[in-house]
């Protein structure tokens, strides 16, 4: 039941976020899109930074290192 | 002054993925978060020489992203040709975006700060998700398989080439997208 309740939180909020692109692609939309966003906020250097180093250590973590951590006991 | 405020939040947010690394016992992967960090900061105080920005011609910059996709779904993960392929395309994507002259400093409309709240509402919220998961799961067998991280639902799927290849496209895609989205309102405003 726990197993199912955290994966439903991760489930939610891919889905919010399904539902805010296709939202905001919408003619009368009140908030502005994905790109939208990026397009201003990236104009700022530490901003664009952390999100592509970011981004960059999911490649590295899925790609490269180790993935899953095992448990401690 | 004002550029130091900017950056706080983001060398905040560098330095807690940093320490949730040291918990995950991966130092290197810290160091990243910290090297950065640093730089960002050195940077808002104004104590690291300013760079040109670099020349990016499209055609080559998807090129590059389509080599280093197969590259990467050819590759066996967790090897070297792996480690070489995304290091490159971070090392890359880094000077690139590093490079780009400060862009229009306007003032948001309501409809771009409404679409910036609710984007960091949801990643937040799915960051803390994350990491309540992966310190509740972090103890024991029994604790991992009730409180999976996304990373153990995301490996199985990755190891198995379609997952890879949907993984690969999405990550290699994005970061072309990072490198190069604004760079038109920035030459439209230059």
């Amino acid at each position: 039941m726990t197993r199912e309740l955290t994966i439903g939180g991760y489930v939610v909020c891919l889905a919010v976020a399904v539902g805010l692109v296709v939202a905001s692609h919408r003619r009368d939309a009140p908030f502005a899109t994905l790109s939208e966003v990026l397009d201003q906020v990236f104009a700022d250097r530490a901003v664009r930074i952390t999100i592509i180093v970011f981004w960059w250590w999911l490649g590295w973590h899925f790609l490269v290192a180790r993935t899953v951590d095992p448990p401690l006991g | 002054m004002r550029s130091i405020v900017r950056a706080l939040p983001w060398i905040a947010i560098l330095l807690i993925i940093g320490t949730v690394q040291l918990i995950r016992d991966a130092p290197v992967d810290s160091v990243v978060f910290g090297v950065v960090a640093l730089l960002i900061a050195l940077d808002a105080f104004g104590l690291l020489p300013q760079v040109p920005p670099l020349p990016v011609p499209l055609l080559a910059l998807a090129l590059g992203a389509g080599l280093a996709a197969i590259l990467l779904v050819v590759a066996p993960r967790h090897g070297v040709l792996a480690g070489i392929v995304v290091s490159a395309v971070g090392i890359a994507a880094a000077v690139i975006a590093w490079s780009r002259p400060a862009g229009a400093t306007a003032r948001p409309g309501k409809r771009v700060i409404r679409g910036a709240v609710l984007w960091a509402s949801v990643t937040v919220l799915l960051c803390l998700w994350e990491l309540s998961s992966f310190l509740l799961g972090r103890f024991t067998a029994e604790t991992k398989i009730a409180h999976p991280a996304v990373s153990d639902l995301m490996d199985p799927a990755i190891d198995a080439l379609p997952g890879r290849i949907v993984f690969v496209a999405v990550w290699v895609a994005a970061m072309l997208g990072f490198v190069w989205v604004g760079r038109g309102r920035d030459r439209r405003t230059s």
